[in-house]
């Protein structure tokens, strides 16, 4: 094979110069959070992430002062399509329905304040629909998962299980615009009271459970050295 | 076209707009009530998970309710 074509070299030469930096990084991670996971990835600035690795400025009510929050999940912006959909046809029945003259019975006072209050109801909807996707996330901190959920305004649950608790990781895409955009869930099978925990239409699965391998096994190599908090 | 009809008859069409104005008072004021439980929402929601964004979101919360009174103020100056 010709040699432009063929990196190997190149690799290994890349990993020779980069491995002294990545292990010092590796060792400054280590030692002030125990975890390796995400030690060169860059820190998430992103303020509407579905997929926020090494989050900034993100923390927990329930989290431990030395506890790192390493991967914030929302779920994929495609699998929200639904209340969007629905919140475009919202703003545009008043106009199909005027087009038709289906109001003209109504003083232009009436018609006026109908017509607010119809776009104030979809707003709420669009606002409430906004709020339960931006705080309903997942979190994989180096010593637990946590999902947080707020289904209503008057339901909030956090559930959160140790990393050493968990006995299965299971990700699954499932249909058409899971496998397109990459995204599906994950489902943790954890000791504890035999609970299953799930992470809903989280983007890139596969990426997401290979963390989740990988806090596993940096907690049973903890466990073996007896650093476990 | 029966609308039509039924609102040539005065009586007819007093009551109904009536109905319609008690309708969108109280439709008015229950969205106030709910613009203020959001808020109350946006801050339970910022209390369990802080983000750099967490601002923006009680602004928009409280904007959210300015709107619903000032809708609701907007009924009771126009019906």
């Amino acid at each position: 094979m010709p040699k432009i074509f063929d990196s190997s070299d190149l690799e290994e030469q890349s990993s020779e110069q980069a491995e002294p930096m990545a292990k010092e990084s590796s060792k400054k991670q280590s030692k002030k959070t125990g975890s390796k996971v995400f030690v060169n990835e860059p820190a998430s600035r992103a303020l509407l992430p579905a997929y926020a690795a090494n989050p900034v400025g993100v923390h927990f009510s329930t989290q431990d002062p030395d506890e790192q929050v390493l991967l914030m999940l929302r779920q994929h912006p495609v699998s929200q399509i639904g209340w969007v959909l629905t919140a475009l046809v919202l703003i545009l029945l008043p106009l199909l329905f005027n087009a038709i003259g289906f109001f003209n019975f109504l003083p232009i006072n009436f018609f006026f304040a109908g017509l607010i209050g119809w776009y104030l109801l979809t707003t709420g909807y669009l606002l409430e629909s906004f709020l339960k996707w931006f705080y309903n996330v997942y979190i994989i901190t180096d010593e637990r998962f946590i999902d947080i959920d707020f289904d209503s305004l008057l339901y909030k649950n956090i559930s959160a299980a140790k990393i050493d608790n968990v006995e299965d990781v299971t990700a699954e895409v499932k249909g058409f615009l899971s496998a397109i955009f990459d995204y599906g869930h994950i489902y943790l099978q954890t000791a504890a009271e035999k609970r299953e925990f799930e992470f809903l239409n989280v983007p890139h699965p596969q990426q997401v459970k290979k963390v989740i391998n990988q806090l596993i096994l940096e907690e049973e190599q903890e466990k073996i050295e007896g650093r476990v908090r | 076209m029966t609308d039509l009809f039924l609102f040539q008859i005065p009586e007819f069409a007093t009551l109904y707009l009536l109905l319609i104005k008690l309708l969108l008072y109280v439709g008015g004021f229950l969205y106030l009530v709910f613009a203020f439980l959001v808020t109350r929402q946006v801050r339970l929601m910022k209390q369990t998970l802080e983000t750099p964004l967490s601002p923006t979101m009680t602004l928009l919360g409280w904007v959210h309710f300015a709107f619903a009174v000032a809708v609701f103020v907007l009924f009771l100056m126009i019906l």
